[in-house]
């Protein structure tokens, strides 16, 4: 049969040539290639952008990037801490709830504009403006009233109303369910209006809004937040236009002639003292603050004529083009960290205006970091190049970044292997080729792929509308060896017990184990939140012990007889191979210690995310990576009663009560320290399982210089070079 | 016209001498009963020699075939002989599934619409074509994303119920050429209703012509499973098919190649094995349309 | 028929759970209904049906709701690389596979006739989820002749072209085989043989043209199954084609997308079966009249 034997052969020919030829020794993944340009980095991203848009963009893929094109107060270091950029200096009132920075001056836009305080301010009430629908809107829940901003239900009193004086803060008195009353800020004009720069010519107009189309004020020249206008005495206003994807531009105050609902009546009251902008609390206010409310003001009738929502409604000023001052209603350590992030890193007001949806494009953008944006090629790459109108042109060693957007993990390591790209993007590397990346190095590591700690912890979440029997969580979570599961997947993870992720005790310096308060034998991680300073160490968790666990569930049984839980459902997304990897051992594990049967089903992400937060699942997979190191902000809040991630929907008095007096804490210890017996409460509960702290896993090439491995995954991409002379220097 | 001395020859036992002189096809459906002999019996064997398809080999994680494991084992440590033999089983089972659907739906729609003629057999004819243009798979992949089904049953109902086109058109053709044999007119003259006509009488003699199709549509399905399953809406974990398991291994192809050789082979030759059963059946079932 | 297409993944998608705007890190109540009322997703179902149809009627296909762009945008960026993959695949397929099918059926029931049809059917058999890998551990990974991924420059397209064009060679290639038996047992063969012409020239100048009649009518369907069979080697080499996107915009519940996707898909394959119908006609002139 010359047929059959020669398919078969043939057959057999490819699977044996497969299979027989594997990727030979080496020390390094892929045969390295010769440096072409030393200071080009073609970087493997892990997918596609999302947006560039600090007020946008989201993702890991995106964020990163967003650090390289638009300067912040502060940025990212090498060591993932904030160091200050466009901020020289700042001060901290004492009770923390006041910021001032101080800008440098040489700073500028790539178009050649000065960068000044006005900018930082924009973006500020750009990300809480309701019109944008910032996404990114909860990095800055801490300014003061930022949530009546968002809901659009804060006002300031234009004139004397009331025994209130003008410039008064106040609050529209509606009910929270209640039909929203009509917009203060709408404003019609009898001629067409001319939107432009401020202090424009009209003919400088880039866009002509109709006579008698609605546009809703945002801001108005010359107030606290807002820049100067031409002529103190004839303000402007920024306007809003919703045409098409909207447009943005100013106009002098005096062209909007038409308030449809200025003689509409309004019920307002004042904001309380602690959101006050502009206020320092007294120490009977402060008093006041933890005793029990007071009867809520009689609110007055005001007209609508006489508010407007302006951006000096939040806790932000601008007393002089250099100076920003932020404030928070509550002691809020984190606010200089949390000004390296996306929402407050500013955006150039001219570009958004024109088109605020679509202006972080190649052509029109605008930005002040230092690379800038020049080609962007949908889900293939983007191209940056070094910035010339950036202030630290040393700290800038790349001329020009290329980032590829695959969204395929393999197909990045593939293109790593094959010489197309130098470096692929922190925790992009496939879960099933790490057993290889740990081995192929004639049994070792190969030399390129590193692993370093990441601010990221993966757990499972369990309904406990569902499972309210606490013993039976503690069974489960007793029942799970942590150290085997990170063994398969190679990829260094670190299986935890404990919940807030943190670096491995043992790789502490000494100065940052007496800031911790433990030896370098202590087990477990800590989180260094200032070097040397300052530093948190999680509550122990539920270790593995199969003794407790049979115990636990003994108890579990007893206690709900008929109601104990014949198959239990765990639930992870599609996307990723090391959760179905996980699941498939929990399972067997589950099984094997405690006799329970559970059935494992994998969604889709959308669907995964609905049905997780609707309690449609009984245990579900769950991450949370951070983007700063501060335990209470980022991983410990999630667990308040009613919290918007609180997947469980757990809800404990106690812990809700310790976060809230660490809220008024001032003293960082002090207020680590409640933040720590809260935590201790949530993993004693169990409504989460902890399993491991991320790691990130590095496909570096050799020749690769400066690309820092920190801990939030936010390297400084600018810094990066390449040197054609590795080899003499490893 | 000489009476013949032997026993009449039906056109079954014909077809079957004339099947069985193509070697070919003899070989390639033995192959394929063999593979699913070794699909449902095969794990149990394993078994005795230690291996199965749950158990976690953590010291051997994605090794190359072995003494220990003739095939090697995936990320997790699982062994892949018993793994492809074990996913063999539901792909088998819901290829063969969804083609029975694909039957159902198809004969029936096909044989209603030759026997009804006229008006009834142009919409019903029109819909198909329609159908025909339709980007079933996108159907398919919008289903099951949209109801967020787990279940197989679904799946093959699903597959099958885009498979049934094809089949459809070639029972409506040959329907269209019985209805007007002698043994439906003596059946009509005898006063039985339409349906039993069909069914009864019709029907079972275009089985030949279905039989070739199925054995066609095999992997047809066969196919669009493991497409879904690459998309991620096809077979959930824990169950695995060859359509999964070929997912697992296509990512892996740079570092551990075996895991994708495994089912890959596996797959290919049950296909292979059909589709050349499939031409052996067509040409003996019915000389006239002859690969020549 | 697009009309019945539009409106059956509009309800379809909208019917499933989760919105285009679900994320991990839940949303405040004011922020959500902001975005929900930009994309009027606050609207009555039948008020967004209408205005999304009306827009149809108008050639507009609307705006993608996850992504900053008109779907007509995506599909002219992404369109260009499917068609050079698909281009690229169909003449590998019709070369490669007209060749095998012609050599087989001029040396009918020989050896090189078996071996090259059971190399066809190998074609048919392995899924490109199978030959994919295969290919790129072998001509990228091991040998270097091209890069694994991406869509970089012409070379970049030839090993998921030969993915997708081996599994289509092998179909064309037994249809033309059946084909040119046919054609080669007509009388204007026999003529072409008595008068003396030789073997090559009869089977490649006279015969061809009719013999690969079935070859043409099959280019309809091909070309139709090319967009799934598409989407798997995008995917796997990660050429941005439009394959891609008709997968996200279910995962993420992008409505104009998917519709929009799924129109100008039903409208680009009825003109190319015109285009099929119009060549079958010019290659073989007794169906003309």
């Amino acid at each position: 049969m010359p047929r059959r034997h020669g398919t078969t052969l043939s057959i057999a020919v490819i699977a044996g040539a497969l299979v027989a030829c594997g990727l030979p020794d080496s020390e390094y993944f892929g045969p390295v290639p010769a440096v072409r340009d030393p200071h080009h980095l073609r970087w493997c991203n892990s997918g596609e952008p999302d947006n560039l848009d600090p007020a946008e963009g989201q993702s890991t893929t995106a964020t990163p990037l967003m650090h390289a094109l638009f300067d912040g107060l502060t940025r990212y270091g090498d060591d993932g801490l904030a160091e200050p950029s466009l901020a020289t200096s700042w001060d901290i009132t004492p009770d923390q709830r006041r910021v001032t920075f101080h800008l440098r001056h040489d700073a500028r836009w790539s178009n050649g504009r000065t960068l000044t305080a006005y900018d930082v301010a924009y973006q500020v009430v750009r990300v809480l403006h309701p019109i944008t629908a910032s996404p990114n809107a909860d990095s800055l829940d801490w300014v003061k009233n930022n949530l009546s901003y968002l809901s659009g239900t804060v006002r300031v009193l234009l004139r004397d109303r009331g025994g209130l004086p003008a410039g008064t803060i106040v609050e529209l008195s509606v009910a929270p369910d209640a039909v929203p009353p009509p917009d203060t800020n709408l404003r019609t004009a009898s001629r067409a209006l001319a939107l432009r720069e401020l202090g424009a010519a009209p003919a400088a107009a880039y866009a002509t809004v109709p006579a008698a189309t609605p546009v809703t004020i945002v801001e108005l020249s010359g107030r606290p937040a807002s820049p100067p206008g031409p002529a103190a005495d004839r303000p402007w206003a920024f306007v809003y236009w919703d045409r098409g994807a909207g447009v943005y531009g100013w106009v002098p105050l005096a062209d909007l002639d038409g308030e449809p609902n200025a003689a509409h009546r309004y019920q307002v009251v004042p904001v309380a003292a602690k959101n006050l902008p502009g206020h320092d609390l007294t120490a009977d206010e402060v008093a006041a603050l933890t005793a029990p409310a007071p009867p809520a003001p009689t609110p007055i009738t005001v007209d609508g004529r006489d508010l407007l929502m302006l951006p000096e409604t939040l806790g932000i000023r601008v007393p002089d083009p250099f100076t920003f001052v932020i404030e928070a209603a509550d002691p809020t350590p984190a606010i200089v960290s949390t000004s390296a992030s996306r929402a407050m890193r500013p955006v150039p007001r001219e570009a958004v205006a024109r088109a605020p949806r679509r202006w972080a494009e190649p052509g029109t953008i605008v930005t002040s970091g230092p690379l800038h944006l020049v080609a962007a090629i949908p889900r293939d790459r983007l191209e940056l190049v070094r910035s010339p109108t950036y202030w630290d042109q040393a700290d800038v060693k790349l001329d020009r970044l290329t980032a590829y957007s695959m969204d395929d993990q393999a197909a990045n390591a593939n293109t790593y292997f094959a010489g197309g790209c130098d470096a692929v993007a922190a925790n992009n590397v496939p879960q099933s080729y790490l057993a290889a990346l740990s081995t192929g190095n004639h049994g070792k590591p190969y030399r390129d792929f590193t692993v370093s700690p990441q601010l990221g912890v993966y757990f499972a979440v369990i309904n406990t509308k569902r499972f309210d029997n606490v013993h039976l969580r503690r069974a489960l979570a007793l029942a799970l060896d942590r150290p085997r599961i990170a063994s398969f997947l190679h990829g260094g993870e670190i299986g935890v017990a404990s919940y807030t992720p943190g670096a491995p005790i043992a790789s502490l310096d000494d100065a940052d184990l007496a800031a911790c308060g433990v030896t370098r034998a202590t087990p477990g991680v800590a989180l260094v939140i200032e070097r040397g300073a300052l530093c948190y160490v999680p509550p122990p968790g539920l270790e593995y012990d199969v003794a407790a666990a049979r115990a636990e569930l003994a108890l579990a049984r007893r206690e709900l007889g008929d109601r104990f839980p014949r198959e239990i459902v765990y639930k992870f997304n599609l996307g990723f191979e090391a959760h179905k990897l996980i699941a498939e051992y929990m399972q067997a594990q589950w099984k094997q210690v405690l006799g329970v049967e559970v059935r494992i089903e994998s969604q889709e992400w959308q669907v995964f995310l609905a049905d997780t937060r609707n309690l449609e699942y009984q245990i579900a997979r769950m991450g949370w990576i951070g983007s700063a190191p501060d335990p209470e902000v980022e991983f410990v809040r999630m667990w308040r009663c009613g919290a918007a991630n609180n997947r469980p929907q757990w809800c404990n008095r106690a812990f809700d009560q310790l976060l809230d007096e660490a809220a008024a804490t001032i003293d960082p210890k002090a207020r680590l320290a409640k933040v720590r017996a809260a935590e201790a409460i949530m993993v004693s509960e169990a409504p989460i399982i902890p399993i491991y702290a991320y790691t990130q896993k590095h496909l570096i090439r050799p020749y690769v210089r400066g690309l820092a491995q920190n801990y939030i995954g936010q390297p400084p991409l600018w810094r990066v070079w390449l040197d054609p002379d590795w080899r003499s220097q490893p | 016209m000489t009476l013949a001395a032997t026993r009449p020859r039906s056109p079954a036992r014909d077809a079957w001498r004339r099947l069985r002189t193509n070697r070919m096809a003899v070989i390639c459906g033995g192959l394929f009963v063999a593979i699913v002999v070794a699909c449902l019996v095969g794990p149990a064997i394993c078994a005795a020699f230690g291996l199965d398809a749950t158990t976690l080999d953590l010291d051997l994680l994605a090794a190359p075939p072995s003494r220990a494991h003739p095939l090697g084992t995936d990320a997790l440590g699982r062994d892949l002989l018993v793994r492809v033999l074990v996913g063999g089983r539901i792909a088998i089972l819901i290829s063969l599934t969804a083609t029975g659907v694909a039957i159902v739906i198809g004969v029936a729609w096909g044989a209603i619409a030759a026997y009804a003629g006229g008006r009834v057999d142009y919409v019903m004819m029109r819909i198909v074509d329609t159908l025909y243009g339709f980007p079933t798979i996108v159907f398919v992949v919008v289903i099951r994303a949209v109801f967020d089904t787990q279940s197989l049953v679904s799946l093959f109902a699903l597959i099958g119920a885009i498979s049934w086109l094809t089949m459809a058109r070639i029972v409506r053709g040959q329907v269209l050429t019985l209805r007007h044999r002698e043994f439906v007119e003596a059946a009509r003259a005898l006063g039985a209703r339409p349906t039993r006509i069909l069914f009864r009488h019709i029907v079972p003699n275009t089985l030949g012509a279905v039989i070739v199709y199925a054995t066609v549509l095999v992997p047809q399905t066969m196919l669009v499973e493991a497409f879904l399953s690459f998309i991620g809406l096809g077979v959930q974990a824990p169950l695995a098919s060859w359509g999964t398991l070929v997912t697992e291994g296509a990512t892996q192809i740079a570092v551990s190649p075996w895991v994708l050789v495994g089912p890959g082979v596996a797959m290919g030759l049950t296909i292979f094995a059909l589709n050349f059963l499939g031409d052996g059946l067509r040409d003996a079932l019915d000389p006239q349309s002859r690969r020549l | 028929m697009l009309a019945a297409v539009a409106t059956i993944a509009f309800f379809l998608l909208h019917a499933a759970p989760g919105g285009p705007f679900s994320s991990e890190r839940r949303l405040q109540p004011a922020v959500q209904r902001n975005i929900e009322e930009r994309y009027h997703l606050r609207d009555p179902l039948w008020k967004q049906y209408t205005t999304y149809m009306g827009g149809l009627a108008r050639g507009d296909l609307g705006h993608s709701m996850k992504r900053q762009r008109s779907v007509g945008e995506i599909i002219a960026q992404h369109f260009p690389y499917s068609v050079k993959l698909g281009c690229l695949s169909i003449v590998f397929a019709v070369l490669f596979g007209t060749a095998m099918g012609v050599v087989a059926a001029a040396r009918r029931n020989t050896a090189t006739d078996h071996g090259l049809m059971s190399l066809a059917l190998v074609g048919i058999s392995i899924p490109s989820i199978v030959l994919a890998p295969i290919f790129i551990r072998f001509f990228a990974l091991q040998l270097g002749w091209v890069p694994p991924a991406r869509a970089d420059g012409f070379v970049s397209y030839l090993a998921p072209a030969a993915v997708l064009g081996l599994i289509y060679a092998g179909t064309i290639a037994r249809l033309a085989r059946a084909g040119m038996i046919e054609t080669l047992g007509q009388d204007f063969v026999r003529t072409a043989r008595a008068k003396g012409v030789t073997e090559r020239t009869v089977v490649w100048k006279h015969a061809l043209r009719l013999g690969i009649t079935p070859v043409v009518s099959y280019l309809g369907p091909a070309i139709a199954g090319l967009v799934s069979g598409s989407f798997v080697v995008e995917k796997i080499f990660q050429i941005p084609g439009l394959g891609f996107y008709f997968v996200d915009s279910v995962a993420s519940r992008d409505y104009p997308v998917l519709t929009g996707l799924l129109v100008f898909y039903v409208g680009f394959l009825v003109a190319l079966n015109l285009i099929v119908d119009i060549a079958y006609g010019w290659l073989d002139p007794r169906v003309r009249t």
